[in-house]
């Protein structure tokens, strides 16, 4: 299974837009990671807040919209969940 | 860039990645031999292409050794050169084979926090490690353990290496490895400043998690120290006894000084 990239319409990804969850992401909170070029977002997966002082006003809202539409963002967590078994969005991954 | 920078090439071959670090062009081996008598210390020369090599090996001959700090090259060169190149300069850093296209190096050169971003790097399967290559020519290494399969059992292909994003992605075939992660684990000044982003009112039991979480290790599979490990983890105990600590720090691989510094 490839790394989980999140499907943007073709005129985002044409400008550097990227939505991905990477396979070492063991030291944060669950998160999914927004990039444009050289610039980078994390998003927690489990209230949706834009991580390290960030903002969602920050990112182009087409991107923030489809991040945040209903399937996309369960897909998101599910795919985090699948990766990261010990460290899931919902509960502490020991109980 | 607070030290002069000098980049060494043919006449209009420069491909301007490095005009960030605004540099003084030399042109012609007499140029670099003046500029290599001038006194002043402290200076990151650029060699780029087999002219600017050349320059920079004859140029040496007979100059005074002072510190120079360092030398870039952007290729490979023999071992013999390289000897005589380590002899003069405090540090000689080669870009490596596996790194960022030209227009991507132009981007990260010309951020303040370029120092974040992996510019290219080497596997070395013998040693187990990857060196990476930082946007401010530093150098961090990581244990190839570092990189643990996924849960998904996706595994990194090291024969197959790539920087990607921009210099914030390490690519090992099929997996993907934040640079981030790599810089938190081995970087203790980058941690810091994320801590500093953070407003952790358990500034230790946040750090033991994320500890225990990168080793991927349970609560359950600590044993007997599973209990105390998740009083830490809870705030429950604020200021555990030096011997605590010294278990906790030795299950999870790491030092009483840093546990607190994840």
């Amino acid at each position: 299974m490839t790394p989980f990239d999140l499907d943007l319409p073709a005129r985002w990804k044409a400008g550097r837009w990227k939505v991905k969850i990477r396979d070492n992401e063991t030291v944060e909170e669950p998160h999914v990671t927004i990039l444009r070029g050289p610039d980078v977002w994390r998003v927690s997966l489990r209230d949706g807040h834009v991580m390290d002082g960030g903002s969602w006003k920050d990112i182009e809202n087409e991107v923030r919209r489809t991040i945040q539409e209903p399937g996309n963002w369960a897909k998101l967590r599910k795919a985090w969940d699948v990766r990261f078994p010990q460290n899931p969005v919902e509960g502490d991954g020991d109980e | 860039m607070n030290s002069p920078v000098f980049i060494l090439h043919r006449p209009g071959a420069g491909d301007g990645v490095f005009e960030a670090f605004r540099p003084k062009h030399l042109s012609s081996e007499k140029a670099v031999r003046r500029q290599l008598h001038l006194p002043g210390t402290g200076a990151l020369w650029i060699a780029t292409g087999r002219d600017g090599l050349r320059w920079m090996a004859r140029g040496l001959v007979g100059t005074p050794r002072r510190r120079r700090r360092t030398l870039l090259l952007t290729e490979a060169v023999r071992e013999g050169t390289l000897t005589l190149f380590t002899n003069w300069f405090d540090r000689v850093v080669v870009l490596p084979r596996s790194r960022l296209p030209g227009d991507e190096l132009v981007e990260v050169f010309a951020r303040e926090d370029r120092a974040d971003f992996c510019i290219g790097g080497t596997i070395d399967l013998d040693l187990d490690v990857a060196v990476l290559l930082r946007g401010d020519l530093g150098i961090i290494t990581a244990p190839l353990s570092d990189f643990l399969p996924s849960g998904d059992g996706t595994r990194p292909d090291f024969q197959e290496f790539a920087v990607v994003d921009s210099g914030r992605t390490l690519r090992f075939g099929g997996y993907e490895a934040a640079f981030d992660t790599v810089l938190y684990l081995h970087d203790a000044e980058f941690r810091r400043r994320i801590r500093d982003r953070r407003a952790d009112g358990n500034p230790l039991g946040a750090s033991v998690r994320r500890l225990r979480k990168q080793r991927g290790l349970r609560l359950d599979a600590l044993g007997s120290l599973a209990k105390t490990v998740a009083r830490i983890e809870r705030g429950e105990v604020r200021r555990p006894r030096r011997a605590t600590l010294e278990a906790v720090a030795e299950r999870l691989g790491t030092t009483v000084e840093e546990l607190g510094q994840f």
